[in-house]
């Protein structure tokens, strides 16, 4: 079930319910807290299974066979730290790479080398298991550097692993940030329903009314390149570069705003991503857990920049290379990390030839040139992303710049997508000046919905999403991750 | 209980005015015309008359339902040229005068060199397909007499010998569109209707698709060409009790390949026969998807589709409706056969 879904609504109205009973008086009469907290974790820990298993019951098995993992490679560091840290990064490193990643390298080393019929496995990708597989390896690599103890409590761990807010696209949640929440006896609060209820309603407009739709458009240019003229390509390319940011931003409001409603906080993942001046920029506001992720536990470890320029740069390619196949089994993703990791390593150098510092501000004028340079560039990065293949890559690109003809088309949900993230971005920048933010920082636009007026344009909003939604089927994006 | 009161009162009322927002916003951006069904008439159903209607979910269309429940800029009580047909001909995704039968009637009293000041009634209703059109053609001479031409909207060949020979017979109609309760409440408030279409879309129930008939690529029933025969002799001989002569407008789907090449649905030996029967019985076959790739091949323009769709799918837009107004007054004009 899909957070666009009505059976998603009845089920996390279900959860919703059997989470708030424990504010009534009579049950808190009969009843200790620490009971309640426990039953309200058993909840939330059978729900996460329920909202994994709709999508196919053996997920579930996977899913439990890592969280066990985890938990008992965590313990067992007090006793013996290279095996259970081995064990708990290796297996999980090999759940993915067998049900995600076999059959792509496989398939290369059969083209590669001329070979037939070489064997490959029909294995379903089980939905997330990118990110919940980060999130196991991440817990135990916390416990081994001695961020946060060990949890005895399996339910904890399990509940750290499968909440299902942010369980099959993110965002990627760090134990040491989620875990002293379930020690808080946490619970459903009107607060905590009054915004999460609006955070998710935003995250639900991004995603059903503008990256959806947008979907349509971008799925016709991509699947035929050859028919449209230049302009539409390049129409085209902006269009996808919103659609993923709405799609997966949007995604990520929802499961923040579902999580604010079951009272617990996730942090921000996106923040405004295509105002960034440069590439580093760019990597701190997109996909932020992701990036973090990987520079804690993959560039930070291979050395970071403590070991030499050339070295450094290195790393940067490691790292971007397999941030690039970790969004898919393909070729093209591996090219997107590679031309991120080269923009990197160009953007250090360029850094550190003209003496750019971390604080260096620049000029009203030289912030917005390199804004639209870093942009375009995303915008071309992006085609690879989004193609099928290289061909298609290329009839993309080149159909861009040789400016070819074809149908002139200027799709409308395209002009208002420009023109909403437009709006969306001048009122964070003017927001963030007011407040006296060194960068711009985004914001969640919710209303006083104690109020008839904040109330009356709250429903009109939904009515609007309702209204605009695109019906037909498209899963988020990162799903497929 | 007091606090409680208060707040239900707000909810309700914040509901109420948000409900009435929406509604004056659905006003502009989709407020097809309400439908009315009907018994023993060229078409199943028509709508509420003089009301104005707006839908923007597909195209930017707006105008005026015509007296007599049609969409017509104007109400034309004796017309000399009636076009019927399925959406495409009803034409709801563009301007109430800039569909093609507009256009007709526009370019034909343009043309000062002939005596073509013709009236054109613009009798097309969403779902009337093919085999709708054949049914209900019989109607036409209980309600126009004097007639010069009866054009029949052909989008895609029906290639089912069987379903074409359930439309030989009259169809009077199945009053389906008169529903419970709900319905009725619906139709009155445009925001509720808008929110029916969507949650039958997202049931993967197709609305009013514009799609031709699928089966032509089937095998070919020998059977095909004697149907088709009788069913042009119903439309010849529906045609000529009012005095008219019948004419078929058939517009073939297109598409481009991923080389960017054109494909288009009008060969194989369906649509032969449907040309040979119309030959051989009097009726005007009219083929405009040689002036859509024609035109797709100078100008790249689509005769389908809107900036809100993808070009290429869906309803005929302006360009489309265009060429086809073009196709029927060269055949029908000065420079064709007038009478």
């Amino acid at each position: 079930m899909t957070f666009s879904s009505l059976t998603f609504l009845y089920f996390f109205v279900i959860v919703t319910v059997l989470m708030a009973v424990t504010k009534l008086s009579f049950i808190k009469k009969a009843y200790s807290e620490e009971k309640l907290a426990s039953y309200r974790k058993m909840v939330l820990v059978v729900a996460n299974y329920i909202f994994y298993g709709w999508w196919d019951v053996r997920f579930c098995f996977l899913m439990l066979f890592l969280t066990y993992i985890s938990y008992i490679c965590s313990l067992g560091l007090e006793k013996n730290r290279k095996l259970y840290l081995s064990i708990g990064v290796i297996i999980p490193l090999l759940v993915l790479g067998i049900f995600k990643y076999f059959n792509f390298f496989t398939d290369s080393f059969a083209a590669v080398f001329g070979i037939k019929n070489m064997m490959s496995l029909k294995i379903i990708l089980p939905v997330g298991i990118s990110f919940y597989t980060f999130q196991s390896m991440s817990y135990t690599l916390d416990v081994s550097r001695g961020r946060l103890p060990a949890e005895r409590s399996f339910i904890d761990v399990a509940m750290y692993i499968s909440f299902f807010p942010q369980l099959v696209a993110g965002p990627i949640v760090k134990a040491e940030d989620f875990l002293p929440q379930l020690k808080e006896n946490r619970n459903v609060s009107w607060n905590g329903l009054h915004n999460g209820v609006q955070i998710f309603a935003f995250g639900m407009f991004k995603k059903l009314v503008i990256a959806d739709n947008l979907s349509v458009f971008v799925d016709h240019v991509f699947a035929n390149p050859n028919m449209y003229s230049g302009f539409s390509l390049v129409l085209g390319v902006i269009s996808y570069s919103i659609q993923i940011y709405c799609d997966f931003s949007g995604y990520s409001d929802m499961a923040t705003g579902a999580a604010k409603c079951l009272g617990y906080d996730l942090k921000q993942n996106f923040n405004l991503p295509y105002l960034s001046k440069n590439i580093s920029e760019f990597w701190k506001r997109w996909h932020i857990s992701l990036s973090e992720w990987l520079m804690e536990y993959l560039y930070i470890p291979l050395g970071g920049n403590r070991k030499g320029k050339a070295r450094t740069y290195i790393n940067l390619m490691i790292t971007m290379v397999l941030g690039g196949l970790w969004h898919g089994a393909a070729w093209t993703f591996v090219v997107w990390g590679v031309l991120h990791g080269a923009a990197l390593c160009l953007q250090k150098l360029f850094s550190t030839a003209v003496g750019h510092g971390k604080n260096y501000k620049g000029t009203v004028a030289g912030n917005i040139v390199s804004a639209v340079f870093t942009y375009a560039f995303v915008c071309f990065c992006w085609i690879f992303f989004r193609a099928d293949s290289f061909g298609t890559a290329y009839e993309v690109i080149k159909g861009i710049f040789t400016w070819q003809s074809g149908t002139l088309h200027i799709y409308s949900y395209s002009i208002f997508a420009i023109i909403t993230v437009a709006i969306c971005s001048v009122s964070a920048m003017i927001k963030s000046k007011k407040y006296g933010n060194v960068t711009v920082q985004g914001y969640y636009p919710n209303f006083n919905l104690t109020t008839v007026r904040g109330l009356t344009v709250f429903f009109v909003f939904c009515g609007i999403i309702a209204a605009l939604a695109y019906t037909g089927s498209n899963p988020f994006i990162y799903f497929q991750f | 209980m007091k606090n409680v009161a208060k707040k239900l009162f707000k909810i309700v009322l914040s509901g109420v005015v948000a409900a009435a927002v929406l509604n004056v916003i659905c006003l502009v951006y989709y407020n097809p015309p309400k439908a009315i069904s009907q018994l023993d008439k060229y078409t199943n159903f028509k709508y509420e008359d003089n009301k104005f209607w707006s839908s923007m979910k597909e195209g930017f269309g707006y105008g005026k339902i015509d007296g007599s429940g049609y969409n017509n800029p104007e109400t034309v009580g004796n017309p000399d040229i009636v076009v019927i047909g399925s959406s495409h001909t009803e034409a709801l995704q563009v301007a109430g005068d800039e569909n093609y039968s507009a256009k007709l009637e526009r370019l034909l009293k343009e043309d000062t060199s002939a005596d073509n000041n013709f009236t054109v009634k613009n009798l097309g209703i969403s779902g009337t397909d093919a085999y709708h059109c054949i049914k209900n053609i019989g109607y036409i001479p209980q309600s126009f007499d004097n007639l010069r031409y009866i054009i029949v909207e052909i989008h895609g060949i029906p290639a089912s010998a069987e379903s074409l020979s359930k439309a030989i017979p009259d169809d009077k109609g199945s009053g389906e569109l008169n529903r419970g309760i709900i319905y009725r409440i619906a139709q009155k408030f445009p925001y509720i209707r808008l929110l029916n279409i969507k949650i039958s879309e997202a049931g993967g129930q197709e609305i009013a698709g514009a799609a031709p008939l699928k089966n032509d690529d089937k095998e070919y029933d020998d059977r095909y060409a004697e149907v088709i025969d009788s069913v042009m002799k119903k439309i010849y001989s529906s045609a000529e009790a009012c005095g008219a002569k019948p004419v078929i407008m058939y517009h073939s789907p297109i598409s481009v390949t991923r080389s960017g090449d054109i494909k288009r649905k009008d060969n194989g030996p369906y649509f032969e026969a449907f040309k040979k029967a119309c030959s051989d019985n009097g009726v005007e076959f009219i083929n405009v998807s040689d002036s859509f790739v024609e035109h797709y091949k100078n100008t790249y323009e689509f005769p389908y589709g809107f900036s809100n769709t993808v070009p290429g799918e869906g309803h005929l837009n302006k360009v489309g409706h265009g060429l086809i107004a073009e196709c029927i007054y060269r055949v029908i004009g000065s420079e064709g056969g007038v009478k």
